[in-house]
């Protein structure tokens, strides 16, 4: 598998949604380079692998993946790139002990804010983009899709 | 709507110093647009001086701030509009802590304090209506008689019937979509035929699940009892135009302004960002006027134009000229100066920037009040989850709102207040939903489908009650100006001094149970609490309260009936200086609980025939 297959298989997990929604927000390049900026490339590997190693044990997630000390931090940020389009900078005490740049907190892209996986999850659309039309304010929000994500081994 | 290309660099320093203009207006937001438009349509020649930068307003430039909105992390309501040293503005994220007797001043307004306003105003073209909201509520007739009325504040020098006829002129220029009925429910007197130009923007969803759950709740206020329901607000923002607006003839909708023909604008689409940026230009905002006072070819744009000085004849007081600074790049403090000719003057910059224009100018002042009288609307915000999914986050920013507390008998003790739905959930006051995301990651550990789950009913069913309450005119908030303050140009900056005083903190004291009230009724889960650190923290009667501003600035030249208690006449014309008018908020006497944009826009159409008549 290459990087960014892995990175999106990682996604999935970390996120709730299928490989065919994360793919659809047309981000998923954009938040791999932006990771692999701010954070050192064997931190990316191992994280990779340490999530491809879990598949299956969903429970030892939160233990082994998001309350590791090195690689937890990581981990959310990743939700919260998908989620908000937004890279959230990682505490000073973090980046001194584990060697990565201090990238601040931003929006990766105009599209990335705009296809933030928190506004379709809320029935509802970034403000300022992807619009419902006039007056679909006044129905009531469609129910949320399916939001269990698929099993299958790529 | 046609901006005619080059109108905004068709003049310069040198031309339009030569010439001699029958009006000069300074600052081209809603109030010198209108002026402008009205003067130049009845033929006579405006020069409009603008510190915005220099470029003319085409559907690419607008889109620039839409991807620059886009881009910020944090999205506050100056977020798409550039920095630009030599013409700042307030911006909320720029205040810094603050340290006990020290004043603020890393933000543009100096704040001397201890209460820090985060009130903001645009300095752009089109001006602070590029970030409205656009609601367009008129004021009460008791508005303009609150000292008559209630032995509060100041009455105006008009009343509300005179006011009516400017009302519509304002509705149909600013295009307000509203049903006519529902206003005159709240106790606004309407001719009997009329209608508005495009009937009225739909409830959401969110307002539908209030409306239901209050239902039946009355609260009392001095006595009274007064009904809980949610009505919807007018707002200057494109619907279904009525076509019975204008005895039949009906009303056609003004689109995106552009050098080239457009077909955006036409109608809202719910993207749920009039504050701070229509993505579609649904919203009304002042370039739409602007562009048409240019089309009469009367009125010459002078932009990157800051005026530093007002001049006066001290032989009769008249104004003999406005000195202003033109640079050629907001980064770059390089500039010329230059000295503006006209018959009649027009300041036209907001509350905050006239009055410190006229302080700078250090110009005499019979009634001693220029810059006194600082009055902005204080905002309690209040938020819960309610029970179920209530589709937030789609809609205009707000639809609709409580608004049968704006009057009654009780004002003769404290503040009336409306209250606004905010169809954009928790946003204004925690950051929403980012930190929602945050919090669940971080305090709850989740991830995966819980996460999407949890997240999803979180944002879904969040509700966010702004109270708007009234301020009324005190003499103690002001704008002041000192020279140990400057901006880049070395102009002295507005140092702005506000307290929240006693009556307005009754009506924050009742709001805060009103929301306790609505809440219990709709079964939400409140969530509401202020920050004894904010610098916007106010203490009352054992409780503390964060108040934020509302960017409904007025009062600073107050108007009145007489040169020693007010700055201007009923036609907002200067007591002191008879060929200068101070057009805006900052001739207001109250502001009730209504946004002030309608009110301000009538005050001009008034104020225009009657100066129309004087140039004649």
């Amino acid at each position: 598998m290459d990087r960014l297959k892995e990175f999106v298989a990682v996604s999935e997990r970390l996120t709730g949604h299928r490989h065919i929604e994360l793919m659809g927000t047309g981000s998923a390049e954009e938040y791999l380079q932006t990771l692999r900026r701010a954070v050192p490339e064997d931190l990316v590997e191992d994280l990779l692998a340490t999530a491809h190693d879990l598949d299956g044990h969903e429970d030892a997630v939160t233990v082994e993946l998001l309350a590791d000390p090195r690689l937890g931090p990581v981990a959310k940020n990743i939700i919260v790139l998908w989620y908000c389009g937004t890279w959230h900078q990682l505490n000073d005490d973090w980046r001194q002990t584990y060697g990565a740049d201090p990238v601040d907190t931003h929006v990766v892209s105009a599209n990335a804010y705009l296809s933030g996986l928190q506004w379709t999850v809320a029935r509802a659309h970034a403000p300022g983009g992807n619009m419902q039309g006039f007056a679909a304010w006044a129905d009531r929000p469609a129910p949320e899709a399916e939001a269990e994500p698929e099993r299958t081994n790529r | 709507m046609r901006f005619p290309t080059g109108a905004a660099t068709r003049t310069d320093l040198e031309t339009a110093a030569e010439r001699t203009y029958d009006a000069v207006v300074i600052g081209a937001g809603v109030s010198g647009a209108i002026m402008a438009n009205e003067l130049s349509t009845a033929g006579k020649t405006v020069l409009l001086i603008d510190a915005g930068p220099g470029e003319d307003l085409t559907v690419k430039g607008y889109e620039s701030y839409l991807e620059t909105f886009y881009r910020q992390a944090v999205k506050d309501n100056q977020s798409p509009y550039p920095r630009n040293p030599n013409a700042p503005m307030p911006r909320s994220v720029d205040i810094g802590p603050v340290a006990p007797g020290q004043p603020e001043t890393s933000g543009y307004l100096v704040q001397p304090g201890p209460y820090i306003t985060d009130t903001t105003y645009t300095r752009v073209l089109g001006g602070t209506t590029m970030h409205w909201e656009a609601k367009t509520p008129r004021f009460l007739p008791e508005d303009f008689e609150m000292n008559t009325k209630f032995g509060r504040g100041a009455d105006w020098p008009i009343d509300y019937d005179e006011l009516e006829p400017y009302y519509r002129e304002a509705e149909r220029e600013l295009g307000v979509a509203a049903d006519v009925d529902s206003q005159r429910e709240i106790g606004l007197p309407f001719p009997d035929d009329y209608v508005f130009p495009m009937h009225g923007i739909p409830l959401s969803y969110l307002d539908q699940v209030v409306d239901t759950g209050i239902d039946g709740t009355t609260v009392e206020l001095g006595g009274e009892r007064l009904p809980l329901k949610v009505r919807p607000y007018p707002q200057a923002r494109n619907g279904v135009p009525n076509p019975a607006f204008n005895d039949g003839e009906g009303y056609r909708p003004v689109g995106a302004v552009g050098t080239h023909r457009t077909d955006e604008g036409e109608r809202c689409q719910g993207n749920n960002n009039c504050v701070p940026i229509c993505p579609v230009q649904a919203k009304y905002h002042a370039g739409k006027t602007l562009a048409k006072a240019l089309q009469t070819g009367r009125v010459e744009l002078l932009t990157q134009a800051v005026a530093s000085k007002v001049h006066i004849d001290p032989a009769n007081g008249r104004v003999s000229g406005i000195e202003v600074k033109v640079y050629y790049d907001p980064d770059d403090p390089a500039h010329e100066t230059g000295m503006i000719t006209g018959h009649t003057f027009v300041l036209a910059a907001g509350a905050i920037e006239t009055a410190r224009l006229l302080l700078a100018s250090d110009l005499p002042s019979t009634s001693g009040l220029v810059g006194r009288n600082l009055m902005d609307h204080a905002y309690l915000l209040n938020w819960a989850l309610l029970p179920e999914v209530a589709g937030t986050m789609r809609g205009t920013v707000c639809t609709g709102g409580i608004v049968d507390l704006r009057g009654g008998g009780f004002r003769s003790g404290q503040a009336a207040f409306s209250v606004d739905i905010h169809n954009d959930g928790w946003g204004w006051a925690t950051g929403a939903p980012y930190t929602d995301l945050l919090h669940l990651v971080d305090d709850h550990n989740l991830f995966g489908t819980g996460l999407r789950r949890d997240l999803a009913t979180r944002i879904s069913s969040q509700l966010l009650l702004a109270f708007m309450v009234e301020v009324l005119p005190t003499e103690t908030n002001r704008v002041t100006v000192d020279p140990a303050y400057k901006d880049q140009l070395g102009n002295m900056r507005p140092v702005v001094s506000m307290t929240i005083p006693e009556y307005s903190m009754r009506g924050v004291a009742a709001a805060r149970q009103v929301s306790k009230l609505i809440f219990q009724r709709l079964g939400a889960k409140d969530f509401t609490r202020y920050d004894p650190a904010d610098p916007s923290y106010v203490e009352f009667d054992g409780e503390g309260y964060a108040i934020r501003g509302g960017n409904h600035l007025a009062g600073t030249h107050i108007m009145g009936t007489n040169k020693r208690n007010s700055v201007v006449d009923a036609n907002q014309r200067s007591w002191d200086h008879e060929n200068l008018y101070l057009v805006g908020g900052g001739s207001m006497p109250s502001i009730g609980s209504a946004n002030v944009t309608l009110t301000l826009a009538a005050l001009c159409y008034r104020t225009a025939k009657s100066m129309i008549s004087e140039l004649n």
